[in-house]
């Protein structure tokens, strides 16, 4: 159950996630990641970026990953300055 | 316990077969021994539920299979899922089991499950326990459990969990026992030949060498993929060329495979699968008014699903319930809010709450508000949370309920007045004592600004709406209570029982219980005796016999110490009477045997106590109240003390401090209490500077109740230490406060203790007469009640057993075990009585509770105390010693 509720975002502590995924995704999957951006590379990876609320969001990302059985190749988090 | 349960979760799913015999995995599966664990651990869509309803199928195995939901990580619901399943196995232990999850309340979970498990160690048929998508529990209370039965696994289980996650348990520990077996992606990935046999199967097509490698490389020999392969390749001619295509792709091809697969299908079907994938399993009847068709219309549909091998799993045999492949679920739900963009018509929060209202129509209400707070129908969610609360909060599940709550949006709780009480509770229960006053306030507000009018704002739990302000000032009593707030307590318990109805007799029964709790830690225990009484007579034939009996027990306790202990004796033997003709799991014989052992310690029969403890161990390894234990190491000290065995009560005191409960019946002597007097007894204990200071900063006033105790052995220490005239005349001035206030209380048990203290001083003062004096109005009251242990405790041993009736007895054991050259513990001593019973390690670590390393660890401890090698040379000297 999704709680769209008790987010609060501390802007002052913005996390962007960069996630690598094995396989194409159709266009379709940028729903499902709610409104992270979906990039297709040409080695054939996906790479899903954006800003996560916090670590409890991540994890909830890294659970949909699991759910559909999605080959994880990466996390790196990106430092914006 | 009202739960609508849905049968069809307990049974093991028929998936369609692989068609592939797998004969390496079954070897390992039924070579691993009863009593192992199977942890199929690997991706969704890998076959790990086929390959074990296929192996318990093929070996026609007695089970419980238990497929999880989210939902399930309702401690309550997971429990009596559980429970009905040992039911179909055996239904006298899951009668047991239900009797003991309705005390769940009084024992505490820690004893509730072990308990549980201890049921389980008694089933003599083999069965698999099975349970199916572990990763979605995130209840720790539940891992616990699960943790602790592999700690202490049954001999006739296997459990088998099927997860997408490795739990969070101490698999490596697991694997070095040798009892795991895990089956993992490796494991279950389909090797060309495989595929291939696959493939002829499915297809009735042989493919060649090139093709079945490209096959099995790209879909990694993913069983699910290989299935959805051959959906797409059905009635193609040309299956080569199509393998060719979909090697070539970098789509992700789960995504290639399944949008193949419905294009395929026809539109009717398309939408069908998409809608319905909200669901986690549904009936002909659900589907028709979730997706708003005609009877009939999802028959046919499931029909057709059946038949073309789309994923459909059936539920149970009468084939009312099903549900889909759960990949292939999550991947059609990945797709619907798409596929409804284009489509128009009803939206996926819609199709949520048509789900919603169908559940709660049935009474299925964990389902309907999962559905609901997908759905965002918030409001519909909140009623049926709020309903939840009461039995929730009964079965100590405050966090669970708190953590569903927090799924609302807070304006929707703010404007619903038990909704808001029950959060202030739940933050109460969860000790978040602060955060709870806002809400309390809240509901307090909203109740007063329209209590004429109900209907002014959203109500489903009508009943506690009517008793929401004596709920309120309940929990105002319980805040003060736990803060220590004794005037506080006084006001709120009385507010509180003015606005509790007449008719509400369990929660009058509480709240007169803490009344009297307030008055018994001021030293007023006649007026705590009136409102226990009153309040047992009042409630007597309205509630449930645990409650009542426990009532009673808590009077007996007061009236031990009042020094009634004839009253005491009788309610304890008449209350242990009601439980053990009952009960099946009678939870309060442990406290009921202790309270008398606790009776006859204060007549001074040793032998009697040893007796008593011993019966009240025997009752509470299995089941007890959580305050038990502590009570039970408590009044071992106490007779250690007294028999002058100081490091075996310290030791006593040591186990005590580590069971410690805290619990409302307030204790006349704590723990550290104890801890002290046997210091001082032992010749090392001092009082600190602070103690004195404290018995001293009472001057005038009296000593309160609960510091009584301290000033006793305040006088004590003075009396030791050859005190000036000066002195003794203040120690003597404070036994007559003491004398005083123990008359003025009724508490004559009290009394007498002071009185021979008080004698003392005398004798020490060299006044013979007024010291006769003191000790003939403490034997009269004494002779009253056979209230012995004051004059074995103060007097020389010799002079002391002229006063008591019956010979006191020695403890020969642990007499024996003093004249060690060093000791056994009173854990050590546990052990070797198990061990003398003729227990195996592993028997001791279950019934014990213990890890196997830590038995280990006292064996060699006492072996070495007992100055032998062996097992059996421990046994034979332990009998020679007289040890056991």
């Amino acid at each position: 159950m999704p709680n769209k509720h008790h987010k609060k975002l501390d802007s002052s502590k913005t996390l962007i996630y960069q996630i690598r995924i094995k396989g194409h995704l159709g266009v379709q999957w940028t729903n499902w990641f709610e409104g992270l951006t979906v990039t297709l590379e040409d080695n054939g990876d996906t790479v899903i970026t954006g800003t996560v609320v916090d670590q409890a969001a991540l994890h909830g990302l890294f659970k949909k990953i699991r759910d559909l059985g999605l080959v994880l190749i990466s996390v790196n988090r990106v430092y914006t300055k | 316990m009202k739960f609508q349960i849905l049968q069809s979760k307990l049974n093991r799913p028929e998936l369609t077969t692989l068609s592939v015999a797998r004969k390496d995995i079954e070897k390992k599966l039924c070579d691993n021994p009863w009593s192992g664990i199977i942890l199929v651990s690997s991706f969704a869509g890998s076959g790990k539920t086929t390959i074990i309803s296929d192996w318990i199928k093929r070996g026609n195995y007695r089970h419980i299979w238990y497929s999880l939901d989210e939902w399930d990580n309702d401690l309550q619901l997971f429990f009596v899922y559980l429970i009905e399943g040992i039911k179909c196995l055996d239904k006298m232990v899951a009668g047991d089991l239900l009797q003991l999850s309705e005390s769940f309340q009084s024992i505490g979970y820690n004893s509730f499950i072990r308990s549980l498990i201890t049921k389980l160690h008694r089933f003599d048929k083999e069965f698999v326990l099975v349970l199916d998508d572990y990763h979605v529990i995130e209840n720790e209370q539940i891992d616990t459990f699960i943790k602790l039965l592999i700690e202490h696994m049954p001999p006739k289980i296997k459990l088998v969990m099927i997860t997408r996650e490795d739990p969070a348990f101490p698999l490596s520990k697991y694997r070095v026992s040798n009892k795991l077996l895990e089956l993992r992606i490796a494991d279950l990935r389909f090797t060309k030949e495989e595929v291939k046999i696959f493939l002829a199967n499915q297809l009735r097509q042989v493919i060649d060498e090139e093709h079945a490698e490209l096959l099995t490389e790209r879909t990694e020999g993913w069983v699910a993929g290989l299935q959805l392969a051959v959906l797409s390749m059905q009635g193609m001619k040309d299956i080569n060329s199509f393998i060719k295509e979909f090697s070539g792709s970098h789509n992700y091809i789960m995504d290639f495979l399944i949008e193949e697969v419905l294009e395929k299908q026809h539109e009717e079907v398309k939408g069908f699968l998409l809608k319905t994938s909200v669901l986690e399993y549904f009936s002909f009847n659900l589907s028709d008014s979730l997706l708003d068709e005609g009877n009939g219309y999802s028959r046919r549909m499931i029909e057709y699903l059946k038949q073309s091998n789309l994923f459909i799993v059936p539920l149970d045999q009468d084939r009312k319930w099903y549900r889909y492949h759960h990949l292939f679920r999550d991947l059609l739900r990945q797709r619907l809010p798409q596929y409804i963009q284009s489509m128009g018509g009803i939206t996926v929060e819609e199709l949520h709450c048509r789900a919603g209202d169908w559940f709660n129509a049935e009474g299925m209400s964990m389902e309907a508000i999962h559905h609901y707070l997908a759905g965002q129908s918030y409001d519909q969610a909140a009623a049926l949370i709020e309903c939840r609360w009461v039995e929730m909060d009964l079965q100590l599940q405050a966090s669970s309920w708190l953590a569903m709550s927090k799924l609302l949006p807070e304006s929707i709780i703010e404007k619903r007045p038990v909704l808001a009480m029950g959060y202030g509770w739940a933050l109460i229960d969860t000790g978040d004592i602060q955060g709870s006053k806002k809400w309390l306030d809240k509901a307090k507000k909203l109740y007063e600004s329209h209590y004429n009018n109900p209907e002014e704002f959203p109500v489903s739990d009508l009943k506690q709406y009517q008793l929401l302000p004596a709920t309120i000032a309940a929990a105002y009593a319980y805040i003060a209570a736990a803060t220590e707030d004794i005037e506080g307590i006084f006001i709120h318990t009385n507010d509180a029982l003015a606005k509790t109805p007449q008719d509400q007799y369990h929660q009058k029964g509480v709240i007169a219980m803490l009344l009297g709790f307030a008055h018994w830690s001021s030293g007023d225990l006649s007026a705590a005796e009136k409102i226990i009484v009153d309040n047992v007579h009042n409630i007597s034939k309205e509630v449930n016999d645990l409650t009542i009996n426990s009532f009673y027990m808590v009077l007996g306790e007061l009236y031990i110490q009042m020094g009634r202990l004839k009253d005491a004796k009788s309610i304890f033997e008449k209350t242990i009477r009601q439980v053990d003709g009952v009960n099946r799991v009678p939870s309060l014989l442990a406290s009921l045997y202790l309270g008398l052992a606790n009776i006859s310690y204060l007549e001074g029969n040793n032998q009697e106590v040893y007796g008593l403890l011993k019966k009240s161990k025997e009752y509470g390894q299995n089941y007890a109240l959580m305050d038990w234990k502590y009570k039970y190491y408590l009044l071992f000290a106490k007779l250690y003390a007294c028999e002058g065995l100081y490091a075996m009560a310290l030791d006593s005191i040591y186990e005590s401090k580590n069971a410690y409960f805290v619990n409302p019946i307030p204790d006349y002597i704590s723990i550290e209490d104890m801890e002290l007097y046997i210091q001082m007894r032992k010749g090392r204990g001092m009082l600190t500077t602070c103690d004195y200071l404290m018995v001293d900063s009472f001057g005038t006033k009296s000593i309160p109740y609960l510091v009584e105790f301290s000033a006793g052995l305040y006088v004590e220490q003075i009396l030791n230490q050859n005190a000036d005239a000066a002195m003794l005349k203040k120690v003597g001035g404070i036994c007559n406060d003491l004398i005083e206030s123990a008359k003025k209380q009724k508490r004559t048990g009290h009394c007498i203790n002071y009185l021979v203290l008080a004698s003392k001083v005398k004798e020490a003062e060299g006044q013979h007469i007024a010291r006769k004096l003191l000790l003939d109005e403490a034997t009269t009251l004494a002779n009253v009640e056979n209230y012995y242990r004051p004059f074995l405790e103060h007097l020389s041993q010799d002079e002391g057993l002229k006063y008591v009736k019956e010979d006191v007895l020695h403890l020969k054991k642990e007499m024996a075990n003093q004249r060690l050259s060093e000791p056994l513990t009173i854990r050590e001593l546990e052990v070797l009585g198990l061990i003398v019973e003729g227990l195996s390690n592993k028997e001791i670590t279950n019934q014990l509770f213990l890890a196997l390393s830590t038995v280990k660890g006292y064996n060699q401890n006492i072996y070495a105390k007992l100055e032998v090698k062996r097992r059996t040379e421990a046994v034979a000297k332990a009998r020679e010693l007289g040890l056991v």
